[in-house]
C-alpha cells in the first residue's frame, strides 16, 4: 500500500528523471550551436565554453517554463548571446597598423587570400574591424558567423524582423570592405 | 579591369578571413562536461536550500521554547517604582473594516485557558464557614435551634446611668462694668 506522501515523492521522481532525459536531448542536440553562439562574441574557447554551461545551467532553472519555450534552439541561442554578451571584454587595443602592415607585406609577396586569412595577424586585423562596427552592424554580423543559425534565427535573437537583419550583413560588410581598403591599400593610394 | 583587381582581391581577402572567422569546433566532449556541470550546480544548489530551510526551522523551534520555558519576571525596576495610574481619555480609532474571517484569525488563542470543568457547580471541599455551620446546626436540634437563633441574635437594648445636669443661673451684669 502506497500512502500519499509517497505517491507525491515517486511522481516528483519522475518529473525529475524526465526532466533530466529532456535536459540531456537538448544538450546533445543543440550544444554546438550554443557554443558557437558564445565564441562568435567571446572569440575564446575557455570563456566560450564556461558561457555553454551557464547557458545549459539558465535553461535547467527554466525548466518549470519549459512548456512555454516555442522554439527552444532559437530560446537557447538567444541566451547564450546574452551570456556572452554579459561575458565579453574588450580585448585590449591591439596595433592595427603592426597587423595591417604584415598583411600588406604578405600582399606585396604575392600570397593568396587564403594563406592571408590562415595567418594571426589577418584574424587579429578582421577582428579589430568587426569590434570597432557599431552595435546595430556587429550584431548580426557576429551572429551570421554562427554557420547553424540562419538569417529568421538571427533576427528572432536580437529581435528584429528578418529583412533588417539582411540589410544590416550588407551595410556591415561593404564598411568591413572600406575600412580593410583604406588600410591595405594605403601606400598604393599614398 | 586594373582598378577594380584590388577591390576584387580585396573581397575574396574578406570572405576567406570572414570564413576563417566563424570555423570553430568545441573540444570533445563538451556535452559530457555541460551535464556534468548542470548536476553538480543544481545540487549544489539544492544542498544549500535545504541546509537554509533546516537552519531556519531549527532558529524558529529555538525560539519557541525560549519563549515557551523562560518564566515571565518582573523587572527589578519596574516592581521598586510606585504605581501611578492616570486615566487618560481613550484615543479615538477608526478599526478598519475587518471581515469575520479576519477578525477569527487575530483572536489570540491562549495556550493556557483554564481547561472547562465537566460539572458545574465544581465539586469542592466545605469552607470553613460551611463547617462552622454544620456544626452549629448539629450541636442545636430540632426547636432548641430556633430558640438558640434568636437568644443569640437578641440584642439587648443599651444601658445608660442617668446624669445629673444642674440648674443654670441667670445673673444681672453689674452697670461698674457699662
Amino acid at each position: 500500500m502506497i500512502g500519499p506522501g509517497q505517491a507525491v515523492w515517486s511522481e516528483r521522481a519522475a518529473i525529475m528523471a524526465s526532466a533530466r532525459d529532456e535536459l540531456e536531448s537538448a544538450v546533445r542536440e543543440h550544444s554546438r550551436t550554443v557554443y558557437r553562439v558564445t565564441f562568435a562574441v567571446l572569440r575564446n574557447r575557455q570563456d566560450a565554453e564556461d558561457a555553454t554551461q551557464e547557458t545549459f545551467l539558465r535553461f535547467w532553472q527554466h525548466r518549470k517554463r519549459w512548456a512555454e519555450i516555442r522554439d527552444r534552439r532559437a530560446w537557447l541561442a538567444r541566451t547564450a548571446w546574452r551570456v556572452g554578451l554579459d561575458r565579453w571584454k574588450r580585448d585590449p587595443e591591439m596595433a592595427l597598423e603592426e597587423a595591417a602592415e604584415s598583411v600588406r607585406q604578405l600582399r606585396a609577396q604575392g600570397a593568396s587570400p587564403e594563406e592571408i586569412a590562415a595567418r594571426d595577424e589577418m584574424a587579429a586585423l578582421l577582428a579589430r574591424l568587426i569590434s570597432a562596427l557599431p552595435q546595430e552592424l556587429r550584431a548580426p554580423l557576429t551572429l551570421s558567423t554562427v554557420e547553424d543559425l540562419t538569417s529568421a534565427e538571427i533576427a528572432e535573437v536580437l529581435g528584429i524582423p528578418e529583412g533588417s537583419v539582411r540589410n544590416r550583413l550588407l551595410r556591415a560588410r561593404e564598411l568591413l570592405r572600406e575600412k580593410l581598403t583604406a588600410l591595405l591599400e594605403r601606400k598604393h593610394g599614398g | 579591369m586594373e582598378d577594380r583587381r584590388p577591390d576584387k582581391s580585396i573581397d575574396e581577402l574578406l570572405d576567406a578571413s570572414l570564413q576563417r572567422y566563424r570555423s570553430e569546433e568545441p573540444r570533445a566532449g563538451l556535452e559530457d562536461r555541460i551535464l556534468a556541470n548542470v548536476r553538480t550546480r543544481d545540487l549544489a544548489g539544492r544542498r544549500r536550500a535545504w541546509t537554509f530551510a533546516l537552519a531556519g526551522t531549527a532558529a524558529a523551534l529555538a525560539m519557541i521554547a525560549v519563549v515557551l520555558h523562560v518564566p515571565r519576571r518582573p523587572s527589578a525596576t519596574a516592581s521598586k517604582l510606585p504605581r501611578v495610574s492616570v486615566s487618560r481619555p481613550a484615543p479615538a480609532v477608526v478599526a478598519p473594516r475587518q471581515t469575520l474571517h479576519q477578525v477569527a484569525r487575530r483572536v489570540p488563542k491562549s495556550p493556557a485557558a483554564p481547561r472547562r470543568p465537566e460539572q458545574f457547580p465544581t465539586p469542592a471541599g466545605l469552607s470553613e464557614q460551611e463547617r462552622l455551620l454544620l456544626a452549629y446546626v448539629a450541636a442545636n436540634r430540632g426547636a432548641d435551634l430556633s430558640n438558640r437563633v434568636i437568644r443569640d441574635l437578641t440584642i439587648d437594648p443599651l444601658q445608660f446611668p442617668e446624669i445629673e445636669i444642674a440648674r443654670i443661673e441667670i445673673k444681672e451684669i453689674p452697670e461698674s462694668i457699662e
